[in-house]
């Protein structure tokens, strides 16, 4: 239907200004859906393959742990596996963001900023499931103690998460999936090959410097991580200037 | 108070007038309709279908004129006689319009006045999409023959 004839089909039907709308509008209260609700469909949106590596990791590590017991290589190869479940998570991360999700908000019920919490939360807390899960089955069975090993296994993860959070903050383009892979790469490898080549990096003698690494990388990681959120607010704003 | 709230407010409210030609009557059934639409939570937690909430407003304009107005025939007509102050070009299309046929009207309204989707509209009127395009079309032939002389190419 030409353009013309179709405003003027529009116009024919319209009604006159409804009275008591506002009032209505303004007393009606309406059921909205509960956070947790939100939580689950958020949970929804994640993609299967996030949950079916993370899991393959699992499985493996079990299978690992049951066949060939625990040493320091085993130590060694599961904390150069973790930073590849941070990619995971940060995959996830970066398909919001470099999306353009934002710009869908103004119509939305829930703004970029509060999903972005949600599937990170979700993510953050899968991770940290599967993570303690490792270290529970390992803390025994090693000469490191629960936190020792924590620490081993945390900080490759750590300096993943923070390299990544930065490609994430410079870079807004869809290849920044493919460089935090290369940067997971970077870091597994290097973590192999520091450790082979240090031969006591798990002894007492460099026990300050994992401390430290650990402390340093988390507070860079939440830095990291404060300014993609203001990032965030920064679009938000830009896109209300368009609306 | 979400902006779609306030946008469907106004198209159901749109609705309701087209079905029932009373300004107060098409409010209170499009209240109503909004009452009714979040009254079952089954469906809000995932957003209900649209046609559903269109499928409420059909349903109570017709219970109205069960109740209230037996022996009156539903009447989908356009009424002309109060928008004797609109332009004349509009006013053409408005009496070509109101000799339609109802339901063509009706597909009108909710295609280019409340802007649904082609399926949106065949789950609202429980008919196939096909058969809703094929509706417009003859809609559109339909009125291209009464406005011939006008200039709407």
């Amino acid at each position: 239907m030409r353009h013309k004839l179709k405003r003027e089909v529009k116009l024919t039907f319209e009604a006159p200004t409804p009275a008591r709308k506002e009032s209505f509008l303004c007393q009606f209260d309406y059921p909205r859906a509960s956070q947790f609700d939100f939580i689950k469909a958020q949970l929804g949106y994640i993609r299967k393959r996030v949950w079916i590596l993370s899991l393959l990791l699992f499985i493996v590590t079990l299978f690992e742990l049951h066949f060939y017991g625990v040493s320091t290589s085993f130590v060694r190869i599961m904390s150069s596996v973790l930073p590849f479940i941070s990619l995971i998570s940060i995959s996830e991360i970066t398909r919001s963001v470099t999306h353009n999700m934002e710009e869908l908000e103004m119509s939305c019920k829930h703004n970029f900023l509060e999903i972005f919490f949600i599937r990170a939360g979700i993510l953050g807390t899968a991770n940290l499931i599967f993570l303690l899960s490792i270290l529970f089955l390992l803390v025994g069975k090693t000469d490191f103690g629960f936190f020792r090993l924590g620490l081993f296994l945390t900080t490759p993860y750590l300096l993943n998460c923070y390299i990544s959070l930065i490609v994430l903050n410079c870079l807004k383009s869809r290849d920044v999936t493919y460089i935090c892979g290369i940067v997971t790469a970077f870091v597994s490898i290097s973590n192999v090959l520091i450790t082979i080549q240090i031969n006591d990096i798990y002894t007492e003698k460099y026990w300050t410097l994992w401390i430290t690494s650990f402390i340093v990388l988390a507070i860079l990681s939440v830095i990291e991580l404060v300014k993609l959120i203001k990032k965030m607010e920064e679009f938000k704003w830009n896109s209300s200037l368009t609306v | 108070m979400s902006v779609s709230l306030q946008d469907q407010y106004d198209k159901i409210y749109r609705y309701c007038y087209f079905k029932v030609n009373n300004k107060e009557i098409a409010e209170d059934l499009t209240q109503e309709t909004f009452l009714k639409y979040f009254s079952q939570t089954s469906y809000i937690n995932r957003g209900k279908p649209l046609a559903y909430l269109y499928t409420i407003a059909k349903n109570l304009c017709v219970d109205y004129y069960r109740n209230n107005n037996k022996e009156k025939k539903l009447d989908t007509e356009i009424l002309v006689n109060d928008t004797i102050s609109k332009v004349e070009t509009n006013l053409t299309v408005r009496q070509a319009v109101s000799t339609l046929p109802k339901d063509l009207q009706e597909l009108l309204l909710l295609r280019y006045a409340n802007e649904l989707k082609v399926n949106e509209i065949a789950s609202i009127m429980g008919i196939s999409r096909f058969s809703v395009s094929r509706k417009l079309n003859k809609a559109y032939g339909e009125l291209k023959t009464i406005l011939k002389e006008e200039d709407f190419s």
